[in-house]
């Protein structure tokens, strides 16, 4: 169970390894927010109508709308 | 005068407004979430003889600033002023925090960090070991609680024995994670998670929401009647004695000062201020707790919808203690047009002076019978909630005309939820809330007042000089629902919404002597004897939430966009909005009773 997919559509309860992040005015951000190549991300859960998400990452729960979390592949690695 | 300067920098929400305040004794609002702090706000410490200059900055997320918050952060940490920067970093976030440490202790000398709330730390089972993080940042490391003001007085030591130093760290952020940091913390397993699921989940997201709504506004209403009919019984006791001693004084004793500025106090202290005491802790609890970005959370399809920024929730939130809190709270919007959206509608959200009206209102009209408060409560909370379909339909109006435009990233951080500080949170309400409507009340009521009973008492022909203003109104006021003294009220209650009824009753009361209510619906029969009716109350209440901003919130909109256009645009789209909505609903409740 590896392969790459985008962080969007990675299904709630589950967590992966930030794969690379495409090019997107917010990719610094992202960055700075730690979403950075490598680390740990836990899907925790969507908001209502499933517009934005809610990420654990490096010790702090971020949201992101779903036009942020596609730009972010990560590589599923297991199930918790 | 100062001998050094000390900043305060650090990722939002690590507890810097807390430190600072725990170091120069400030009283800077603090709150948990991310954007609480937008401007730099400067105290003093005195330590063993030195006089430092304490600055705490904005949080920021990288030497990158993005919103106007941020760049006033890294302002004035690149121009130099600082002698030493302290670092704040939070403990249960080490790993992203230490990323920004890093690139700051490349930019800046002098640098001590400080390992902050460590007591949560503690108890999701984070271990952070601090001598070897000082080792290998080569800084040195205070520990700290900045809550239970534990380890305080070792930063103001480190502060003092500071010497001047300017060290490179060589390691990487994972290196340095890993040999300092022992993380047993469950990711999907722990309290706030579960918390989450329910009050950001789908299904319960929103009924939370309105009931928590509910519930505060529900013991505001309540908790507000009693000292209402207290202080209003003092006062008109207080009133009596006065004219018992000085009635005899002449015009100025007797009216000006008694008649009108002491009675325009009393109004203003016995009607307004409780329900805006009683309301300010309240929300303050929900912003401690770490609640408001979870309502950007929830409402952000709302917002997308609308082409609005879902933080603007959080600048609504901040409307609701005081709009122009409120317009300053936008700089953490990074799209300057989605800031203007924001900073144009905060008007919409009553803030805590035309909140106390409307549950002035409500109370008067709506209560009675069974439930009585809870139909108050829900009166108010339609009302409240009025206002966020209008911000939602401005904001799309105005996203798809004049501030046309991409929409931007939403990126919220959420906080983990804590323990509202409650002794800080009672004292910042008697602090900010009392004594400031005490100060307002003498300084925008008291001439009001005098105003107002000249105005009655100067006549033209036979006619009293505020029957002439209010008559010259009537015809237009009576298209909105409303009567010529109401929007005489609004216009002279302009430097401050909580005068707007007071003046009403002021009006009403004329010369007629002292009137005394042991409950908010006796206040009704005055109303009602002046023509009052439920379509008057409704109008009223909706005139409140639409119509022009006060003078500080206008002179904050022109201080914050630096524009003279803008600011006439935020004074005409609530007013227009405003006479539009009480002339349709005045017209369609009249059809209905007819």
């Amino acid at each position: 169970m590896s392969e790459n997919v985008f962080l969007s559509d990675l299904p709630v309860g589950s967590s992966g390894r930030i794969f690379k992040i495409e090019p997107c005015p917010s990719e610094s951000r992202l960055k700075e927010l730690g979403f950075t190549e490598g680390s740990k991300v836990a899907v925790l859960h969507e908001n209502m109508g499933g517009s934005a998400c809610a990420y654990y990452i490096k010790g702090a729960v971020i949201a992101l709308r779903k036009e942020e979390s596609r730009n972010i592949v990560v590589r599923e690695d297991y199930y918790v | 005068m100062y001998d050094k300067v000390v900043v305060l920098v650090g990722n939002p929400n690590t507890g810097k407004s807390t430190i600072f305040n725990a170091l120069t004794g400030s009283h800077q609002h603090t709150g948990n979430w991310s954007g609480k702090t937008v401007g730099n706000a400067a105290g003093t410490m005195e330590y063993k003889g030195t006089v430092y200059e304490i600055i705490d900055l904005p949080g920021i997320y990288s030497t990158n600033p993005v919103s106007a918050d941020e760049k006033c952060a890294m302002e004035c940490i690149k121009s130099g002023l600082a002698d030493i920067v302290v670092i704040v970093l939070d403990a249960t976030c080490l790993e992203r925090n230490l990323i920004l440490a890093l690139e700051l202790s490349c930019l800046c000398c002098n640098v001590i960090v400080c390992v902050n709330l460590l007591d949560e730390a503690k108890k999701k089972g984070i271990k952070v070991d601090t001598e070897k993080l000082s080792e290998l940042l080569n800084l040195p490391v205070v520990a700290a609680a900045a809550r239970q003001g534990e380890g305080l007085d070792k930063l103001k030591e480190e502060i003092h024995s500071h010497d001047s130093s300017c060290q490179q760290c060589q390691c990487s952020v994972e290196y340095i994670y890993e040999n300092c940091v022992e993380n047993n913390c469950s990711i999907f397993n722990n309290r706030d998670r579960k918390i989450d699921r329910i009050v950001t989940g789908r299904m319960w997201g929103i009924p939370v929401m309105l009931f928590l709504l509910c519930l505060i506004l529900w013991l505001t209403i309540v908790g507000t009647n009693y000292p209402s009919a207290f202080l209003s019984s003092v006062f008109s006791n207080i009133e009596g004695y006065l004219l018992d001693i000085f009635g005899d004084n002449g015009w100025f004793v007797k009216g000006v000062l008694i008649e009108g500025v002491f009675r325009t106090l009393s109004w203003v202290v016995a009607v307004m201020l409780p329900p805006m005491a009683i309301f300010f802790p309240l929300f303050t609890i929900l912003e401690d707790l770490g609640y408001l970005p979870r309502i950007a959370f929830n409402a952000d399809k709302l917002f997308k919808k609308v082409n609005a920024h879902s933080k603007m929730v959080l600048t609504m939130c901040m409307g609701f203690g005081c709009n122009a809190v409120g317009v300053v709270s936008t700089r953490i919007i990074e799209s300057k047009k989605e800031r203007l959206i924001a900073i144009l509608t905060n008007n919409f959200v009553p803030c805590n002076g035309r909140f106390a009206g409307l549950i002035m209102l409500a109370s008067v009209f709506i209560a009675g019978g069974v439930f009585s408060s809870v139909k108050v409560t829900l009166t108010v909370v339609a009302a409240i909630m009025s206002g966020v379909v209008i911000t939602l339909i401005i904001s799309l109006i105005l996203s798809k005309t004049i501030l046309k435009g991409e929409q931007s990233s939403f990126i919220l951080e959420m906080p983990p939820y804590r323990r509202p500080q409650l002794k800080s949170i009672i004292e910042r309400s008697v602090r900010e809330r009392i004594l400031y409507v005490l100060g307002r009340a003498v300084v925008v009521a008291a001439p009001a007042g005098a105003l107002i009973w000249l105005m009655q008492n100067i006549t033209i022909g036979d006619i009293s000089l505020i029957a002439h203003i209010a008559g010259f109104l009537d015809p237009f006021a009576r298209l909105m629902g409303l009567d010529g003294y109401i929007l005489t009220a609004f216009i002279l209650g302009m430097p401050a919404n909580e005068i707007v009824l007071p003046i009403v009753i002021m009006c009403y009361t004329g010369n007629s002597g002292l009137i005394e209510f042991e409950n908010l619906s006796e206040l009704g029969l005055l109303l009602r004897e002046h023509g009052w009716t439920h379509i008057t109350a409704v109008c009223t209440m909706l005139f409140s939430l639409n119509h022009f901003p006060c003078t500080t919130t206008l002179l904050t909109v022109r201080k914050e966009t630096k524009s003279v256009k803008w600011t006439i645009a935020a004074f005409i789209i609530p007013t227009v909005t405003g006479i539009l909505i009480c002339m349709a609903v005045n017209f369609l409740l009249s059809l209905l009773t007819v």
